[in-house]
């Protein structure tokens, strides 16, 4: 089992904002990790630019090797795929690549992608939009079990920047609108399991009847597993005007609807807004002005499917995650690796 | 000798000629021990193995990465450095070719066709500015699709044929926000989907059920003047209420009128 975020979403979430608008012009080959280099270990047998080989030495493992040449032990990652996958013991010869190995994660048959699983409600009757929460348990466990790394949604920014590869096989959680369950019901679950995962809130929710309150979205954040992202003030169809509704009026609208979640999750919990869930998904290019009017620098739809690369920040893919799915339709939901269909 | 394994002796020599070297300085590390030098033999073995499964596979630049490997295990072998670049010549030849073959499949409009050429480009050729820009604009224009049909579907009231699943899924949405106590909130996005789809008769007694459900429920919870909005509410939507609904409205009413009556 592997998991990120924890402490690092804070630090994310800040990055995300910088990273993510520069992604049209970002350098593809990135430069070597800037970290102060150690004095040469006896166990280095050879190095250069790209890569250091050593030899691993008893108590050590990837993930000091890559605290002490890449500056983050969650770049354990790098060392283990670039030696087959399998966690090196005392006396490997071990290569630790100094710049992220295939930071596109492109294949000539494919590309690997990042899948965002899009939650609404947990409860003990199932439906479209309600997980059981033994369904949850089973596939969050499924997850743990079958070697996931689960990162929050705002770490998708340096991997879409192609500065910083994330694990083959990377999923996101997010749970929308701010039903009180999430707090009753999954994060109890994300906890056991430290799973990380974005709570995407629509403002007018908050304290009505089944809504989450502000203690518990402080007490989830506290975690530094949950963080709380905007996902419009009413949860109308942003994209739909309403009938009679002048282009003047639509626009306002569009601004109360952006800026009131965004103020809310700043004032009450202190947070920057780093990605916006649209409502039903539904995204035109005035919401996508109204977002970067805000220095939002990203957008997630219910369009399915993963993400890989190249998606247009404000076009991310989310796949709902239903009530009624069994673990195999579950499974299929977790596209990290998108074959070439034609091979060309 | 199998060309696979044309590299061993080469190997022997390297080693062999590490482990005649004159003695090292005082200051220098200690020489590592026996044990450790065939522990290199060993993963110089495994990444010539490695190297040459890229190269079948048709993955040259996976294989040049580990030929730079194997320059830096045994750098005294020439035949890693020719690999090496043997290698990085093919990764550049695939990446232009690809890369062609995507701008060509891009002016003659087969997006899907030159989306997976430029993939490949990229794969052969990591820093490829020109692969990400294209790849990152045909992915925009893609979805930009995606969301214009959404819109279109959305504005086709007329449509009597069953509707798609995300239309299903805005419902269910709007049921579950209503469920969950945003009675202002569902109702908008009920009363919206109704308006766009008033010849859908199943779904808009669905819809209404659900609704008059919920002001039964908040009746039962004192809340009557709520009820009261859900129940009117739940009329239109459904679009062709059974009788006992228009009782129920009527009873409510009455009982809300002579509440306040005794209250004044």
């Amino acid at each position: 089992m592997r998991r990120a975020g924890g402490a690092g979403v804070a630090a994310a979430l800040i990055a995300l904002a910088a990273v993510l608008v520069g992604c049209a012009d970002a350098p593809l080959r990135p430069a070597p990790v800037a970290v102060e280099r150690p004095p040469p270990a006896p166990a280095e047998i050879a190095r250069d630019d790209d890569f250091v080989i050593v030899r691993l030495a008893a108590g050590e493992s990837a993930a000091t090797l890559a605290q002490r040449h890449l500056g983050d032990a969650a770049r354990a990652f790098w060392i283990l795929e670039a030696n087959g996958g399998v966690p090196p013991a005392a006396g490997d010869v071990v290569v630790v690549p100094l710049r992220p190995p295939n930071p596109l994660g492109v294949e000539p048959g494919g590309y690997q992608a990042i899948p965002i699983l899009c939650y609404h409600r947990f409860g003990s009757r199932a439906s479209p939009l309600t997980v059981t929460p033994a369904a949850f348990e089973a596939q969050m466990d499924y997850l743990a079990r079958n070697g996931y790394t689960v990162v929050p949604v705002a770490r998708l920014a340096g991997f879409l920047s192609g500065r910083e590869p994330l694990p083959r096989k990377t999923v996101a959680i997010s749970i929308d609108d701010g039903y009180r369950s999430t707090f009753d019901i999954a994060f109890p679950v994300l906890t056991r399991h430290r799973f990380p995962a974005t709570l995407y809130l629509y403002s007018d929710f908050v304290g009505a009847g089944d809504a989450l309150n502000w203690a518990q979205m402080r007490q989830m954040q506290a975690s530094g597993l949950v963080d709380v992202q905007p996902h419009s003030k009413t949860h109308a169809n942003l994209t739909q005007k309403q009938p009679g509704e002048t282009d003047a009026q639509y626009r306002d609208r569009l601004r109360r609807e952006v800026d009131a979640p965004i103020a809310a999750i700043r004032d009450r919990l202190g947070t920057a807004s780093a990605t916006f869930a649209y409502p039903y998904g539904d995204v035109n290019d005035a919401v996508i002005a109204e977002l970067r009017r805000r220095d939002v620098p990203a957008g997630v739809t219910v369009t399915p499917g993963g993400n890989g690369f190249f998606a247009y920040p404000y076009y991310l893919r989310r796949s709902m995650v239903y009530g009624t799915d069994s673990i195999d339709a579950f499974k299929a939901k977790l596209v990290t690796f998108v074959p070439l269909a034609g091979r060309n | 000798m199998h060309a696979r394994f044309r590299w061993l002796p080469l190997v022997a020599i390297a080693v062999a000629g590490c482990a005649q070297q004159p003695p090292a300085p005082e200051s220098a590390p200690a020489p590592p021990p026996a044990r450790a030098r065939s522990d290199v033999d060993h993963a110089i073995e495994a990444r010539i193995a490695l190297a040459r499964r890229h190269q079948a596979a048709g993955n040259p630049r996976a294989a040049a990465t580990e030929w730079q490997i194997l320059t830096l295990l045994a750098p005294d072998n020439p035949e890693f450095r020719r690999e090496l670049a043997a290698s990085r010549e093919a990764a550049q030849r695939l990446a232009k070719e690809r890369l062609d073959a995507a701008r060509s499949a891009q002016r003659s409009g087969q997006s899907e066709r030159a989306l997976e050429a430029y993939v490949q480009a990229l794969a052969f050729d990591p820093g490829n500015d020109e692969a990400v820009r294209a790849l990152r604009e045909l992915d925009r224009q893609r979805f930009a699709r995606i969301q214009q049909d959404r819109a279109a579907r959305a504005r086709n009231e007329a449509a009597a044929a069953p509707r798609p699943a995300a239309d299903a899924y805005d419902i269910d949405q709007a049921l579950e926000l209503l469920a969950a106590g945003d009675l202002a909130g569902g109702l908008r996005d009920l009363k919206a989907w109704v308006d766009a789809n008033p010849r859908q008769r199943a779904t808009r007694q669905r819809i209404g059920t659900a609704v008059f459900d919920k002001g039964r429920e908040l009746e039962a919870a004192g809340a009557r003047d709520q009820a009261l909005a859900a129940y009117e509410s739940a009329v239109t939507l459904h679009g062709e209420a059974p009788a006992a609904w228009t009782a129920r409205i009527a009873a409510l009413k009455k009982s809300i009128a002579d509440g306040r009556a005794g209250t004044r």
